[in-house]
């Protein structure tokens, strides 16, 4: 009877008195103590997860591929250019040439290009505006020294040229005004024309969906 | 009375013991495999970073001790020369076409329009086999044998803000034919000057300006040649994570001759 | 029946850790993707090295697709497959694979010596394994 009341009583804590006594401090609660312990730390590991903070260097890399293409198309125009320099009729190779290039890239790059063409000979030069800006632009376009000046619109994916009489003195300033959206942007170049000349300015931008790079260039070839 | 041993209690200790290796062994495992990737993932930042040394020139461009950015590259320039010996090119008409054993090319530096190192002037043939000149002032002259009726393209290369000693050397022939020169292309390419003065700074010194944390070495191998050109940086390391990158790349020498050659970048 | 309360504690303990583990792993943040950006970059790279050596222009000129590849075979890395097309508008991708991951890119060359002709090379690029 005896040992029946002990068995029955082994999970009874202290209620009874007898040997019993030393197993009954034992709890089930420290596993759940263990648990938490361990969850609590785990927690705290997680913050280990903030070194795969790359997202900058995704950034970089797709910028950089941007600096590579913008390199790439600012180097071509300026060979349209000179190849149109080895033309007999450079002004009308420069002009087609660069505008054929440029709806070759439109889908890539938005741009804006004035390429002039200086003849020695006949003491005149041509001014051609391109503008690939997904945009229409108001433009001025001022020669000092030579006291023409012109405005005109330019409708994206169009071109327009303008007539211009070289100066005595060698050098000619344009001034290159345009309006796009509500934005005036002025240019200013200085144009020697006492040699037969191409110069072109271009101004190309590229974009992604994260980023955006945009250049300024300017390219000149003259010839006796 | 005999005591009670705990059977379920030591059992349910047991499985949890168990379950909580498991957990410990996974989670470090886990754990320690995500910090390698990091580690490896920091490395090839850093990699990417010196290999686009290849893509800019240093920060200042003029730095004294150490720059605070690497960078070898700068833009050099290239024209072709049309050496064409047929009639409409030859200078007196009247003497017909014959093969020419030492046609005189000569161009004007100034003509160019740009501003040149004088003594950084490389020229090659079509089958890139370099071609001495004579350099009298900005005039530049070289020799060339054609045949009758056959035209050649000759590329001539220059630097605009370099430093070379001459390499002029005497040349002698006639000059028969008017030689057509081509535009001017822009180009990119290692420059000498850049890759002299990093190899000649202190690795320390250039590590702690460019806030490089971990070890790397810059090498350049000439592809032409088969040989190292330059090898900048420290030694890689035996043990732990290395990342190598590389790509090809164009550089000038000493003599300022253009070279193919690839840029490799260590980082540990 | 109470001798299983110490298990039952235990089980409780342990499905605890395991619920924690669960849900601080449905946040593991992934590597971005960067080899994407990174075969690109080499591709434009070897483009670049190829022009910059000379050699490029006078291919395109001659619409030698073939002497394009041989090029950009000894210097794109051997992991990489790449197939060229020397195109102005519409580019065909031939042999390119329709079940790989493929990376684009354009690289564009106007004129060589006297003559314009205004082509880009399209670079298709795909891993091997």
């Amino acid at each position: 009877m005896e040992k029946v009341l002990n068995i029955n009583t082994f999970n009874e804590g202290t209620r009874f008195k007898g040997e019993n006594r030393r197993f009954c401090s034992l709890k089930g609660q420290m596993f759940l103590v263990a648990a938490i312990l361990v969850v609590i730390a785990l927690v705290a590991l997680k913050n280990l997860f903030g070194i795969y903070a790359t997202t900058e260097e995704k950034r970089f890399g797709e910028s950089s591929l941007l600096d590579k293409q913008m390199k790439n198309l600012k180097n071509e125009f300026r060979a349209v250019v000179g190849v149109a320099a080895l033309q007999n009729d450079a002004n009308v190779s420069g002009i087609n040439h660069l505008y054929n290039f440029s709806n070759l890239i439109k889908s890539d790059a938005k741009l804006l290009y004035v390429f002039v063409f200086n003849n020695a000979t006949s003491q005149r030069f041509a001014a051609t505006i391109g503008n690939f800006l997904n945009d229409k632009i108001n433009v001025t376009l001022n020669a000092t020294d030579s006291g023409l000046g012109y405005n005109f619109v330019v409708d994206d994916e169009k071109n327009i040229t303008k007539i211009f009489q070289s100066t005595i003195n060698g050098t000619v300033n344009l001034t290159f005004i345009y309006e796009i959206r509500g934005e005036n942007v002025t240019e200013a170049f200085r144009i020697t024309t006492d040699k037969n000349l191409v110069f072109a300015f271009f101004d190309v931008q590229l974009e992604d969906s994260r980023a955006l790079v945009r250049s300024k260039d300017i390219y000149n070839w003259s010839w006796v | 009375m005999k005591a009670m041993v705990p059977i379920d209690y030591i059992l349910a200790a047991g499985i949890f013991l168990v379950l909580f290796a498991y957990i410990i062994n996974y989670t470090t495992s886990y754990y320690s495999t995500v910090k390698d990737v990091a580690e490896i993932m920091t490395l090839r930042s850093e990699a990417l970073g010196l290999l686009s040394i290849a893509d800019r020139g240093p920060e200042p461009e003029n730095w004294t001790n150490a720059p605070e950015r690497l960078g070898l590259q700068s833009y050099a320039y290239r024209f072709y020369i049309l050496v064409n010996n047929s009639a409409g090119y030859r200078i007196n008409a009247s003497e017909g076409i014959n093969n020419i054993e030492d046609e005189l090319v000569r161009f004007n530096l100034s003509s160019l329009g740009y501003t040149i190192d004088l003594n950084s002037i490389a020229i090659y043939d079509e089958y890139k086999n370099p071609i001495g000149y004579q350099r009298n002032g900005d005039n530049i002259t070289f020799a060339v044998s054609i045949n009758a009726s056959q035209s050649i393209f000759f590329v001539v290369y220059f630097d605009d803000d370099s430093n070379f000693t001459s390499s002029s050397a005497a040349v002698s022939g006639s000059n028969n034919i008017t030689e057509t020169i081509y535009p001017v292309e822009r180009f990119s390419l290692l420059q000498y000057r850049k890759i002299l003065k990093l190899n000649a700074s202190t690795y320390a010194t250039v590590k702690g300006n460019c806030d490089i944390e971990n070890d790397f070495n810059i090498q350049i191998y000439d592809t032409d040649r088969n040989q190292t050109y330059v090898s900048y940086g420290g030694a890689s390391s035996r043990a732990g994570n290395i990342v190598a990158l590389s790509r090809y790349v164009v550089f000038q020498n000493a003599s300022a001759s253009i070279n193919n050659g690839k840029l490799t970048v260590k980082v540990w | 029946m109470k001798g299983y309360i110490y298990t039952m504690e235990m089980l409780i303990a342990v499905s605890l850790i395991f619920i924690s583990l669960v849900y601080i792993n449905s946040y593991t943040p992934t590597k971005p993707e960067m080899e994407l950006s990174l075969i690109k970059a080499q591709g434009f790279e070897a483009m670049e090295y190829v022009d910059g050596k000379g050699s490029l222009r006078t291919l395109v000129s001659n619409a030698n697709e073939t002497g394009v590849e041989e090029q950009l075979r000894a210097v794109i890395s051997n992991n990489l497959n790449f197939e060229t097309e020397i195109c102005i508008n519409d580019c065909t991708k031939t042999n390119v694979p329709d079940n790989e991951t493929v990376v684009g890119i354009d690289y564009y060359i106007s004129a060589h010596k006297s003559n314009y002709f205004g082509k880009k090379v399209r670079l298709w690029l795909w891993r091997k394994f």
